[in-house]
């Protein structure tokens, strides 16, 4: 009876964990998050499990709302950062345990020239939630900047934004330095952004595009599990089939 | 009473970006920001309504007035570089607002043009910045593309295109190759309104990189005729590239076209919160930037384009809450993201424009096929449509213009949703720029709608 006691409060200080860890996500509260994941690993409760069910479940809400209108960029940026606040607890646990919650790891940017960076944030913001590790460089990246950090952070993914034209050029100048280096098959490269058209995927021999954030997203799916299917050009979740 | 004037000197708004209050661009975009514009929805009570895409209640223009007013006071203007905030006293911004311009001519000899501040329902004409916008024109037709909108005597100034190359290289950003990019340009430019015979229209450039701008308004080439582009990136913030155009357009007295499109959905929030933003930088624009004629409104994001209920309605809202309680040059831009030689593309200027027109903007810039996003994706008759009507909607009540709107957003609003709007086709297959002349398809399809526009009620010749 005593066991079963045990085991019932057990069970119920789970759900309210995995109900906290949730809630801060949804909120975009990274100090309730931290707290909440140290309380986790030390009720013992399965970082996995912790993630799935819990943070996981938070990301999704947010991405349904902000699909909706009913949130808007800063609400998922704070509730990825939550997220990826939380995850930093949870890491060396699950490094303990060769497991790995990543899906994929990217770096993201905006191009040279260029300082628009709400479409790249969305997308940035998407990714982390889809459980991909996420290197942000911000905006007016230097090409070679995309393809040290790729190299230092062991990316699959290297996803370049531009909305002038002028600034959409360096993103053949990532693909040429990735190729005049000999670690071209090593990263997929996504280009997006307001310049970017899709001719200008196979022009420059990029891996992907995506016209929308969420086009972005899926394109970069895709690819982490079939890069033979490459390149793969998407426009409001319909792929294209010509350039 | 005798006011003293207390304009803010350029130097003073530059000392301000190394001396403001301290903050990150990420928690200006994702904290503060948000914060204030979402108390200031919340304050004046501002809520969008898909049923009135042109606004008729002055009162809640006025109140969304104040929401921006506050918000531009209360936030300032960001500084990327130095992440510190150049804040601008309510005593300086309305300064700044009384002694804005109201009237300012543009352009050289017959072609010289007199911009004015407007009024909602005002029944003087609109003036029109017309041409490629900002879309990619490849070099071997960039001068009759140009050519082609400069014929119609319709257009006030030319609203230009971007050289993606220069003899045959690409113009990187940054690179010696946009210098020479951009000095050609404004070459290819003057040539286009030569030969149009238009020689003093005035152009308005894109929004190249420092180094870019400087080179076409240097010596000899872009000069006080024309209209000197200089963004505010949404929302609310500058960098020194673009304080170093300002800076040199104080200088040289160039007529500064301050500009900005706080993104619905984006750091602002709903179409709410970009209608008021884009107030507040349209006061920005002006304190900070020095801006002659400021060009704000929300973009949607979601589709790339304006001309979805909420783009709608934000930019009635913002032009009206302007021009009620400022004189300011205001202009607005008509982003559409349906193709060429396409009824939607057509459908989507129309509305844009009578919104615009009838809400009291002085100018708006347009037309922007899939929103720039394709090189020579340029129909040309999207442009002349915009002038017709224009011409026809000046001094059309607001309850009537939006009983039109609602009538000519469902046209479109179907597909917009879909995110799959047709991208329809480039100039060169639409286009005879040899003979200046429509496709057949193209005259066709310009036909039926104008006729279908004429019967729902814009009273088109």
């Amino acid at each position: 009876m005593l066991r079963l006691n045990l085991f019932v409060r057990s069970e119920i200080m789970n759900d309210e964990i995995l109900r906290d860890l949730k809630d801060a996500v949804m909120k975009g509260d990274e100090d309730a998050a931290k707290k909440t994941a140290t309380r986790a690993l030390e009720s013992g409760l399965n970082p996995e499990e912790a993630i799935d069910k819990g943070l996981a479940k938070g990301m999704d809400e947010i991405g349904k709302k902000f699909e909706n209108s009913e949130i808007f960029l800063s609400d998922m940026m704070m509730a990825a950062d939550a997220m990826k606040a939380a995850l930093a607890v949870f890491e060396p646990k699950l490094k303990e345990k060769g497991i790995t919650h990543k899906r994929g790891t990217v770096v993201i940017g905006t191009s040279r020239g260029d300082i628009h960076d709400i479409g790249k944030n969305i997308v940035a913001t998407m990714l982390t939630a889809g459980g991909y590790e996420v290197h942000d460089l911000g905006f007016d990246v230097p090409p070679l900047n995309f393809v040290r950090k790729a190299q230092e952070a062991n990316a699959n993914v290297i996803a370049v934004s531009s909305l002038l034209t002028s600034s959409m050029y360096y993103q053949k100048d990532i693909v040429n330095y990735l190729r005049d280096m000999g670690v071209r098959a090593k990263y997929l490269v996504i280009v997006g952004g307001g310049a970017v058209y899709p001719k200008w995927v196979k022009e420059i021999d990029a891996d992907g595009y995506g016209k929308f954030a969420d086009d972005a997203v899926m394109v970069i799916n895709t690819l982490i599990e079939k890069k033979e299917q490459r390149p793969i050009l998407m426009e409001g979740k319909k792929i294209l089939r010509e350039a | 009473m005798v006011q003293t004037c207390s304009l803010l000197p350029f130097v003073e708004i530059v000392d301000r970006a190394h001396t403001g209050p301290v903050c990150s661009v990420k928690e200006w975009d994702i904290k503060v920001l948000p914060k204030i514009a979402k108390e200031k929805v919340e304050k004046y009570g501002l809520k969008f309504d898909p049923e009135n895409l042109i606004i008729s209640d002055d009162s809640l223009a006025d109140a969304a007035y104040q929401a921006g007013f506050e918000l531009a006071v209360e936030a300032g203007v960001l500084c990327m570089d130095t992440e510190r905030i150049i804040k601008v006293s309510e005593e300086e911004l309305k300064a700044a607002v009384r002694e804005a311009k109201r009237e300012q001519t543009y352009g050289r000899l017959s072609d010289e043009v007199l911009y004015y501040a407007r009024k909602p329902e005002d029944k003087r004409p609109i003036r029109r910045h017309v041409g490629p916008f900002a879309t990619a024109v490849s070099e071997d037709i960039f001068i009759p593309t140009h050519q082609a909108y400069a014929l119609c005597h319709h257009v006030d100034m030319l609203s230009c295109g971007v050289l993606p190359t220069v003899y045959g290289r690409e113009v990187k950003a940054g690179t010696p190759y946009e210098v020479l990019g951009e000095m050609l340009t404004v070459r290819l430019l003057q040539e286009a309104v030569r030969r149009a015979g238009r020689p003093g229209m005035p152009l308005a450039g894109g929004d190249s990189t420092g180094v870019g701008h400087l080179a076409a308004w240097s010596y000899d080439h872009l000069t006080w005729g024309d209209h000197c582009v200089i963004s505010m990136p949404s929302d609310l913030k500058t960098a020194f590239f673009l304080l170093n155009k300002a800076a040199q357009a104080t200088v040289q007295g160039y007529k500064v076209y301050g500009f900005s499109h706080p993104t619905i959905g984006g750091y602002a929030g709903g179409p709410e919160g970009a209608a008021i933003m884009s107030i507040a930088a349209a006061l920005m624009c002006v304190a900070v930037l020095k801006a002659d004629a400021p060009e704000t409104n929300p973009y949607d994001g979601r589709y790339f384009g304006n001309s979805s209920r909420e783009g709608m309605w934000g930019r009635s809202l913002c032009t009206q809450a302007i021009a009620r309680n400022t004189n300011f040059l205001f202009g607005v831009d008509v982003d559409v993201v349906a193709g060429p030689c396409t009824e939607m593309v057509l459908y989507e200027t129309a509305s844009g424009i009578i919104n615009s027109t009838v809400s009291g903007a002085a100018w708006t810039n347009g037309i922007r096929p899939v929103a720039g996003r394709y090189r020579d994706y340029l129909g040309v008759l999207e442009g002349y449509l915009m002038c017709e009507v224009e011409l026809a909607t000046c001094g059309m009540k607001r309850k009537d213009a939006n009983d039109l709107a609602k009538k000519i957003v469902p046209k479109y609003e179907t597909v917009l949703k879909s995110k799959n709007a047709p991208v329809g086709k480039s100039i060169r297959e639409c286009y005879d720029l040899n003979n200046f002349k429509p496709s057949q398809e193209w005259h066709d399809i310009y036909t039926k709608v104008k006729k279908d526009l004429k019967d729902l009620g814009i009273p088109l010749t």
